[in-house]
């Protein structure tokens, strides 16, 4: 009997052994942030991930999934390049993804071409870096996805004229006025003002700033600021100047209403105007078994942004090649398998743009109402299929 | 021995001053697929090295040295993107020539102050430079930094390796040699002895007569020309570069690795880079989300037992040792 | 050859200087005493020009110095030692030495001959720690040595400026005596027209050197004579001899 017991788990071995043989392994490289000032949003993009890979296990096929993580801590560029370097040559990963800050992407682009290595973007949100190497393939968005359609949006939904922009001083800021402009006079209406508002380090004194906008009196005001204590900011002087009993609707991104943030707004947000691509209160079955997992694994407390999201459908993107290719990632297979490739995301349905191989989806476009002395968004209408219309327009560096 | 014939052999080579350098080329066989971290190690102790000047021998306390890594930096990617100038080592010498512009025009100004005011001096001169280059993003690129630098062959024989850094890890490596052995030739001069009167005396140095300021801004022009020196050289082996160059976060960075090597000791810059970065680097593998408790505690220790750096310890070793042997 | 005239300096309320006409002349050797507080590590540091006077003005060899820096009067042969040791102290005997001796030398600022090659610093600098007995301790760090050997390197340092006005500011203090004479001889050796001028509380020491005293209270000049002079004044008695005698 008991060389039987030994013959039986000798076969068992065997065929266990013989199973995870067969089953290719896919070595996925993560290179985020996960310490200094990004951590917070590595967190998210991580749990995104994770929550992906545990509730989706059918999802990857019969094939095994082997993360390795590297922080890239600071956004020099040169910590994730060396960090890439070391997944591509060391680790000889098959994918790369991840990448927070857009200079992390950008200084990687030619190791993915060299390598020739797909790279699924899960944040950097520089509209062009997709043009940088025939390998990326981005998941998040553009600084154009929100700008533009939130130009459309004041024109046809706010039924605003004319608009004037206040922006952070730096590369986010500039895109999402060029974005907005566009899109809005390209709707019929017309930028009377652009006012740069100090750098992202620093909140400066708002006051200055918005005096002008109001004294322009223009219909919609639309502010692009980061997200934190500048928003808070903006809203508090806002509300110090009376803009709103002026007439003066104000308008922002969509990551300035942030869920975990919005309540410490108070009474100044009702009736801000934001667009976002992701919100945690979307009514679609996908998210809300999304959500339901993420408090299930992370806490009751605990929330996921739009980074979870991205982080979540980035995975998704990868368990899609993962299947359609077998298990054997060839890179431009990958990248083919990529384009076109259609999921229904929590944050909607959304695509891979076979030809610029950036996302295309939805943007929701929400007012701040006060319901049962809690402040929540309203959702006031959807824009759908939106692109980088920086690459649809080909502006700057955009164009290819 | 005698002190006169001690000091008067002091700046000879000694046989294991070779033993860095054959440990870097040995690395380059042994350690093909570090490269890419190599270089950046290289570029590291070029800094720390420049700082070593200014910090450890003339006694200069700054918390802005990576305004002059970020100059150089610029110097090569702009002269790349906006010129076409992308020969790398005439580059090299560009940006030695503008980051010692910087510290020459700054130094004038800022070494007229000491301590605390000098300190916030050289961060605000930092502050201004990254404030100028955030203006300027059309130039510069910004946060977003400018992509798709390339850089021309190396004395147009080999060309820069994406992939596995092969050339830029000799490059920078040939680079340090030579800018060891300027710095190495400077602190062994009549020059460097009176640095380190400066930073060990200033009222002692004045009153033999030196022209202390002249000293100072002298030594912080050209270690600013070597810090430039070091930031061409990232923005060449990474063929890219952002705002990032001119955090604190680098001056602060850089000037950890050599308190942890060892200050005013010639070879504390490699000690100090080399054991940070590498213990930084293996951590941050092992455990990416929590390596800076590891690194942190480290550091604490050696803040608490060995002021003087690694090298200090080995040294007041070695004297220990040689008084009990006496 | 060093003179001041109509020398004033106040710390805010405090005159520590007032109205000194003072002349030190080729070759003297020359003492300043007076009382605690007096004003006369002041007096050398408006010679210097560590501090400026609030009015007045410093001559040497009757051109006028007053607003030169520091370096500039070094220079022009003003050399002085401090009350409390300024020294190089993380550096061995010899470099301090050797510090003093290349910036007199003007060679300080070369960056490009190694400080050990320069075989005349250092043969100077040894001879003169030879003289002021500090052989055996010359390949050895300040902080390894006891103070007294300290404030002998202070003076080898001023010697080796090769100074014509040589100011010592209490050299002796903190030397045991039975080393004081290495002090004095060493000066002693010094050519005959450099001017010398020591402050000093050790008055056995003020007498056996000095040939002139000066005598400061409450930064006034108070009486100036012959050793035998001063000995003799009965007011100098008064408010200072007298307590240290
Ligand atoms: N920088 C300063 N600021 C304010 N007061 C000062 C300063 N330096 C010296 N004093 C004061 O000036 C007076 C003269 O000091 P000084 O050191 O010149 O006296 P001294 O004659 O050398 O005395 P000692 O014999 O004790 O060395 C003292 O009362 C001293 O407290
Ligand atoms: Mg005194």
């Amino acid at each position: 009997m008991n060389t039987k017991l030994t013959q039986l788990s000798a076969a068992l071995f065997l065929t266990a052994f013989a199973a995870v043989a067969l089953a290719q392994t896919v070595k996925v490289g993560v290179v985020l942030p996960y310490t200094g000032g990004g951590a917070e949003f590595a967190q998210q993009v991580d749990r995104g991930i994770q929550t992906f890979m545990k509730h989706n296990p059918k999802a990857f096929g019969p094939y095994k999934i082997e993360i390795v993580k590297r922080d890239s801590k600071n956004p020099s560029g040169a910590e994730a390049k060396t960090a890439v370097q070391e997944l591509i040559v060391q680790e000889k990963v098959d994918i790369l993804t991840g990448f927070i800050y857009s200079g992390d992407a950008i200084a990687s682009a030619s190791l993915f071409t060299e390598a020739k290595r797909p790279a699924v973007i899960m944040n950097a949100g520089t509209a062009w870096i997709t043009n940088l190497s025939p390998m990326i393939a981005r998941v998040s968005f553009s600084m154009w996805h929100a700008g533009h359609a939130m130009g459309e949006a004041a024109a046809k939904n706010v039924k605003a004229k004319t608009a004037v922009v206040g922006y952070s001083d730096f590369p986010p800021g500039k895109d999402s006025l060029d974005a907005f402009k566009r899109g809005f006079e390209a709707s019929g209406g017309k930028v009377i003002d652009e006012i740069p508002m100090g750098g992202p380090g620093q909140v400066p004194d708002f006051t200055p700033f918005f005096q002008r906008a109001k004294d322009k009196k223009p219909d919609v005001f639309f502010v692009f600021v980061p997200a934190g204590d500048h928003a808070l900011a903006v809203l508090k002087t806002y509300g110090a100047l009376g803009m709103r009993a002026a007439g003066i609707k104000l308008i922002g991104p969509g990551d300035i209403t942030q869920d975990i943030k919005l309540q410490a707004m108070g009474d100044n947000a009702v009736g801000l105007i934001t667009i976002h691509h992701y919100n945690a209160d979307l009514d679609n079955a996908q998210n809300k078994r999304f959500v339901e997992a993420w408090k299930q694994d992370f806490g009751p407390n605990t929330t996921p942004d739009f980074m979870g999201v991205q982080g979540y459908d980035g995975m998704a993107a990868i368990a899609h090649v993962v299947t359609t290719l077998k298990g054997k990632i060839d890179a431009d297979a990958a990248i083919n398998a990529l384009r076109g490739w259609k999921y229904d995301s929590p944050r909607g349905p959304i695509s891979i743009d076979p030809r610029t191989r950036d996302i295309v989806m939805n943007e929701y476009l929400s007012e701040v109402v006060k319901s049962g002395g809690r402040l929540v968004q309203k959702n006031i209408a959807t824009l759908t299929a939106v692109k980088d219309m920086c690459k649809e327009l080909g502006e700057g560096r955009c164009k290819q | 021995m005698n002190a006169a014939t001690e000091l008067a052999r002091r700046h000879r080579w000694r046989w294991w001053e070779a033993l860095p350098w054959i440990a870097a080329l040995a690395a380059f066989f042994v350690f093909p697929t570090y490269l890419a971290f190599g270089t950046q190690v290289l570029i590291t102790i070029l800094f720390a090295l420049s700082l070593d000047l200014v910090l450890g021998y003339a006694g200069i306390v700054t918390l802005g040295h990576a305004a002059f890594f970020g100059a150089g930096a610029y110097t090569v990617g702009m002269l790349a993107a906006h010129w076409g100038w992308n020969e790398p080592i005439s580059g090299l010498v560009a940006a030695a020539f503008v980051a010692g512009a910087i510290g020459l025009a700054s130094g004038l100004v800022l070494l007229r102050t000491h301590g605390l005011a000098l300190l916030m001096l050289t961060l605000c001169t930092m502050a201004l430079l990254e404030q100028a280059a955030n203006m300027g993003a059309a130039w510069t690129g910004g946060f977003d930094g400018m992509p798709g630098l390339s850089f021309s062959r190396i004395l147009g024989l080999f060309s820069f390796d994406v992939l596995y850094f092969r050339s830029q890890y000799l490059y920078t490596l040939a680079v340090l040699f030579l800018c060891f052995v300027l710095v190495r030739m400077l602190v062994y001069s009549s020059f460097g002895q009176s640095l380190t009167g400066v930073r060990e005396n200033l009222l002692r140095m004045h009153a033999v007569g030196a022209p202390v300021r002249t000293r100072q801004v002298l030594a912080y022009t050209v270690s600013a020309a070597l810090a430039g020196v070091a930031g061409a050289l990232f923005t060449q082996s990474n063929t890219y570069v952002n705002l990032a160059v001119l955090g604190l976060e680098r001056s602060a960075g850089v000037m950890i690795v050599l308190i942890l090597g060892g200050y005013g000791r010639l070879y504390g810059a490699f000690v100090g880079a080399i054991a940070y970065m590498v213990l930084e680097h293996s951590l941050a593998k092992a455990y990416p989300t929590a390596w800076q408790l590891g690194l942190g505690l480290t550091l604490v220790l050696v803040a608490l037992y060995a002021r003087n750096g690694v090298i200090g310890i080995l040294v007041s070793l070695r004297r220990r040792f040689a008084g009990t042997a006496r | 050859m060093l003179e001041t005239k109509g020398l004033c300096k106040s710390f805010g309320a405090l005159e520590v200087a007032r109205d000194i006409d003072f002349r030190l002349e080729r070759g003297a050797r020359q003492a300043l005493i007076g009382p605690n507080g007096a004003g006369k590590t002041t007096f050398v540091n408006l010679l210097t020009g560590v501090l400026a006077p609030s009015r007045g003005s410093v001559l040497l060899e009757g051109k006028d110095v007053t607003t030169l820096a520091q370096a500039s009067r070094v220079k022009r042969g003003i050399a002085r030692t401090f009350q409390i040791n300024q020294l190089f102290r993380g550096l061995t005997v010899l470099e301090n030495v050797c510090i003093a001796v290349s910036e007199r030398l003007s060679v300080g600022g070369s960056m490009l001959r190694p400080a050990g090659a320069r075989a005349a610093v250092i043969e100077e600098a040894s001879r003169l720690i030879g003289m002021l007995k500090l052989g055996e301790d010359a390949g050895r760090r300040i902080v390894e040595l006891p103070y007294g050997r300290q404030r002998l390197v202070e003076i080898a340092i001023a010697l080796g400026l090769n100074p014509r006005a040589l100011l010592l500011d209490e050299p002796a203090a903190g030397i045991p005596s039975a080393e004081s004479h290495i002090l004095l001889d060493a000066i002693a050796t010094l050519p005959k027209d450099i001017a010398v001028l020591i402050i000093e509380h050790d008055m056995d020491l003020v007498f056996r050197f000095a040939e002139r005293i000066t005598v400061m209270v409450s930064g006034a000049i108070f009486a100036e004579g012959t050793p035998a002079q001063i000995a003799g004044n009965a007011e100098v008695r008064a408010v200072y001899l007298g307590n240290a005698a």
